[in-house]
């Protein structure tokens, strides 16, 4: 009887999520500026850290070159990110300050955002708190999307573009904000209230890399295209065609 | 002596045989307990340990020489032994003492239960502090190697099994789905019942096909003089009587219905429109001649009902109805006996919503007929007839043909299939499957004097025109006069499964016929030590086992959401092993306060993909401990402490964030998974406390019981939906769905029983 006396403490309750230490690493690469998040390009480096928040991790360097000829770009790292945040519910998105920042343009420390172009690639090179991490992204040739009209219905059409391995849209006119599909053409709903349309509603075309179609498809997806550590690093490239405020 | 388990259970279904033909043996014997009422199956031992003989219910033993028995044994009794000079005088029958401190338990193991077997007795499972009424089922957590991961549902583990694996029978005849209340409660009352018989590691051959084992619901045989006992709970109300009718025909009548619903409605002061209502009713005829013939007729029927109160009149009502015969004739030498049942399980779900759409064959869905329904009709006919030849020298041989025919209607298109039957079930099905099987039963034992037994049996199977074969091996040997050792190797097959199980709230589980069986390879050894003392009573049991399993069904993809001839016999496959030790102990201390307390340790792995994997009712630790003791002027205690390791869980290795398509991303969530089952919810504990008093007042004894289940309120975690656990955006206000499922709560109850005529 004193093995069932005892028997309370032989399965202490496991956390189901323990406490993890593994790096991830999060970025997405663009030229250019179509959506509200797109105004600076930001990394985020940090432990997965445990059910309810992660943790910043100490970057000693963050090195991105272009692999056809070798030129640095340059990255702030931003040191005074340090400590834990919250990463909230599981299934509604957070805004998370990156603690790495891309440059807008050229300086003596390396190319910016605007030297990124399409059909390149880039290597990615990261020293955390003595670990390497390695990345590869190419960016996706940007999309030409053209509105044609077929049957009586406005449909928005693109031919498939070198790089890109899936599409996202984002479509002012309809309720639907964003949609990752591998169609090559998309018609419009025009399901939005007139009261909430923007004053120029535009169709934006997003072309992704493997590394982002990759990672956000698989649920059970835990790195696409990063080496070392969980987490994404891709590239995309948009075009926006302005539609009319009704049909 | 050993038992010989087939011949226990053949004479005592041919127990009610030839009152007339013992009395017209000379010097024929007969067994009454010290007030003079008539004793059933107590056993007759003569030389060697030879099984002379059976008593009735009349306590006669048929066909058994007065002068050749050297000892009666009976479950709750002092063994009687009888000197071999004494002479036999045919006007007095042998007198059998009451025990109860030999049975300080709720379980009962010792050589007068089935082979490797344990039992519940009407009076044992009274001891237990119950769920509200007494409940065999509820009870059977006490046995070694039995474990009821899920408190929320009556059904059992047995040795690391899977529910489905076991087999239930009432008199012999094979039940579906003997439970109430979303399968809470078992629907059989305990005084219904002579006592549970619970056979895990040694099956007969004539038993039915089953992997883990079988659950024997053995009706309470008539007495002498009309018996009425009168259940009153907070749950439901309870009459059984039991009585001899005219031309020799003993009679059991037993009927329950609840009123839990309003009892609900009164707490809640509402409409208790989704708590279910049931009733039960038990039937049973039996009558013996004096030529050996001997016959019964047996009727059982539940029925649930439950009001959903939603605008659209949903409803269900489910249930099971039971018809069974049984024949039988005794000789000296034979036994024939001959068995049939016809069963139906039925659920009934009707709501007005309108039907899911169907797919057709385009891959389209069209618009389904009529309302969303789940109607289960699940068939089962029986029979099986054998015959045992006991012979010379110990000799005993047994033969027997039996069929089984089943036939099986799923037809549902509503999502409360999920609800009702299995989480995973399909959302829409219409299919009919019917099997049969023959069975051909050969068994062959021999018992030596020294009370060694050795059996060897098979169980050949003949089902969709293959043979299957399953051998069994069992030795019995009293080692000593205090120490039983039994060993037993056996191949078993199963051709049905349920897919997963049965969903908590579940109301009948949609059992798979299989075309091609599941199989268990068995192996046991049981060691069993009694220690002599005058005014105490101390034993002590350990088996150990090993199980090998093949073609174990496992859910993988099995899951369709639309139209499928037969879903879930698509399931994957997949071997799987459960080993493990269990030791049970029981004492008495002072003279009057029993304990009883079982351990056991086991492993349940099953193999997926290759991968070796917990199964999901692994419990590696599982223990019990109960205790009663008097507390003066009629009043009794008992406790009840339960403990098992939690629940198998899958974790996660971490949670890692998916970013927005935006160069400044927002985040969400994932969860990256580990190891299936690979990690374990908190302990489960509870304990539970009762206490009775007994008296007799105006010729009616009385018995008045308060009873609590999980007194200290410890709610155990039985199941956790982590992506759920981490949904929970106060922000939104969503944090009110329960993210894990609880065990049973605080449930204090009264009773009070009042019974006319003998126990």
């Amino acid at each position: 009887m004193l093995a069932i006396g005892s028997l309370a403490g032989c399965d202490a309750g496991v956390p189901l999520i323990p406490r993890s230490e593994t790096p991830m690493v999060y970025a997405i690469l663009a030229r250019d500026s179509l959506l509200a998040g797109d105004s600076v390009v930001t990394a985020l480096v940090a432990n997965a850290g445990t059910a309810t928040s992660a943790r910043y991790r100490p970057v000693e360097s963050f090195r991105m070159r272009r692999e056809r000829d070798g030129t640095m770009f340059a990255w702030r790292i931003d040191s005074g990110r340090t400590g834990s945040f919250n990463i909230g519910p599981l299934s509604t998105g957070v805004s998370i300050p990156g603690n790495i920042t891309m440059m807008r343009s050229w300086s003596p420390a390396g190319l910016g955002r605007d030297s990124l172009a399409a059909n390149d690639s880039y290597l990615i090179d990261i020293r955390t708190m003595g670990a390497g991490i390695t990345a590869r992204v190419r960016m996706p040739a940007r999309p030409r999307p053209v509105l044609i009209l077929r049957d009586g219905r406005e449909v928005v059409a693109w031919s498939t573009v070198p790089g890109a391995a899936g599409y996202a849209i984002r479509v002012d006119t309809d309720l639907s904000a964003q949609v990752a599909l591998r169609d090559t053409e998309y018609v419009l709903r025009r399901d939005r209230p007139d009261a909430e349309l923007p004053p120029n509603p535009r169709f934006i075309l997003t072309a992704l890399d493997s590394n982002l179609v990759a990672f956000l498809t698989d649920p059970e997806g835990r790195a696409a295209g990063v080496g070392g550590a969980y987490g994404v690093i891709g590239g995309m490239t948009s075009e926006a065609i302005p539609l009319k405020r009704t049909p | 002596m050993r038992i010989d388990p087939s011949w226990r259970v053949i004479l005592a279904s041919l127990s009610l045989a030839a009152p007339a033909f013992v009395q017209a043996q000379a010097g024929s014997a007969c067994v009454v307990d010290q007030a003079d009422r008539p004793v059933a199956s107590a056993r007759a031992i003569g030389a060697g340990g030879r099984l002379l003989g059976v008593s009735d219910e009349r306590g006669r033993l048929p066909a058994v020489d007065p002068g050749l028995v050297l000892r009666i044994e009976r479950l709750g009794f002092l063994p009687h032994e009888v000197s071999p000079t004494t002479t036999h005088d045919p006007a007095r029958c042998l007198v059998l003492r009451a025990a109860l401190p030999m049975l300080p338990g709720v379980i009962v193991a010792d050589r007068r239960t089935p082979a490797l077997g344990q039992s519940i007795t009407r009076e044992t499972a009274q001891r237990a502090p119950a769920l509200a009424e007494p409940d065999a089922f509820r009870s059977l957590p006490l046995a070694a190697a039995v474990t009821q991961v899920n408190d929320l549902r009556g059904t059992v583990h047995l040795a690391g099994g899977a529910t489905d694996e076991t087999g239930i029978t009432l008199d012999g005849h094979p039940l579906q789905w003997p439970f109430h209340a979303a399968s809470a409660l078992s629907a059989f009352n305990v005084a219904a019942l002579d006592r549970v018989d619970v056979s895990i590691h040694s099956l007969r051959a004539d038993q039915g096909d089953v992997l883990a084992g079988m659950i024997d619901l053995i009706p309470r045989g008539a007495t002498a003089r009309p018996s009425v006992t009168l259940d009153v709970s907070l749950l439901s109300t309870t009459l059984t009587a039991v009585a001899p009718a005219p031309r020799d025909v003993d009679v059991l009548v037993s009927g329950r219905i609840t009123y839990l619903g309003g009892v609900v409605a009164r707490i809640n002061r509402a409409p208790a429109t989704s708590v279910p209502t049931y009733r039960d009713f038990l039937v049973r005829a039996a009558r013996g001649d004096s030529s050996g013939w001997s016959g019964s007729l047996l009727g059982y029927a539940t029925r649930d009902d439950r009001r959903s109160g939603d605008a659209d009149g949903a409803g269900s009502t489910w249930g099971e109805l039971m018809t069974g015969a049984r024949i039988g004739f005794t000789t000296p030498k034979w036994q024939l006996q001959a068995r049939a049942s016809a069963s139906r399980s039925r659920l009934d779900e009707e709501s007005g919503r309108p039907s899911l759409p169907r797919r057709i064959d385009s891959g389209a869905f069209i618009p389904g007929p009529g309302s969303q329904h789940v109607l289960l009709v699940q068939d089962w006919l029986s029979a099986t007839a054998t015959a045992t030849w006991r012979g010379p020298y110990g000799w005993r041989a047994m033969a027997g043909q039996g069929v089984d025919d089943r036939r099986h209607m799923w037809d549902w298109n509503s999502s409360s299939a999920r609800t009702v039957l299995a989480p995973h079930a399909p959302l829409i099905v219409a299919s009919t499957r019917a099997l049969r099987r023959f069975a051909t039963v050969g068994e062959l034992s021999r018992e030596l004097a020294a009370g060694h037994t050795m059996t060897a049996g098979v169980r050949a199977t003949h089902h969709l025109a293959q043979w299957h074969l399953a051998p069994r091996v069992l030795l019995q040997s009293p080692i000593s006069s205090t120490t039983d050792v039994a060993a037993a190797l056996e191949r078993r097959f199963q051709y049905d499964a349920v897919p997963e199980e049965l969903v908590t709230g579940g109301q009948l589980p949609p059992v798979a016929l299989l075309a091609v069986p599941r199989r268990a390879d068995v192996a046991s050894l049981s060691i069993a030590h009694r220690f002599p003392a005058a005014r105490r009573h101390t034993s002590v049991r350990a088996v150990l086992f090993h199980r090998e399993y093949r073609q174990r069904p496992q859910l993988g993809d099995a899951v369709v959401h639309a139209d499928d001839d037969w879903p879930y016999s698509s399931f994957g496959r997949g071997p799987g092993r459960a080993s493990g030790a269990s030791i049970t102990g029981e004492t008495t201390l002072a003279g009057a306060i029993a304990l009883q307390g079982t351990y056991t340790r086991q492993r349940v792995v099953e193999v997926a993909s290759e991968v070796t994997r917990p199964a999901a009712w692994d419990a590696p630790h599982s223990g019990t401990l109960f205790g009663s003791a008097p507390l003066g002027a009629r009043w009794s205690a008992s406790f009840l402490a339960q403990l098992h390791s939690g629940t198998a869980v899958t974790p996660a290795e971490a949670r890692i964030l998916i970013p927005s398509l935006e160069t400044s991303p927002r985040y969400s969530g994932r969860l990256l998974y580990g190891a299936e089952n690979g990690a374990r919810l908190p302990t489960y504990y509870r304990l539970d406390l009762g206490v009775r008093r007994e008296w007799r007042a105006a010729d009616i004894a009385w018995t008045f019981s308060m009873q609590a289940i999980n007194v200290m309120n410890r709610r155990n975690l039985l199941s956790y939906d982590l992506p759920l656990s981490l949904s929970c955006n106060p922000e939104r206000g969503a944090c009110d769905a329960p993210a894990g499922e609880r065990s049973l709560p605080f449930v204090p109850s009264i009773g009070l029983q009042g019974r006319w005529g003998p126990r």
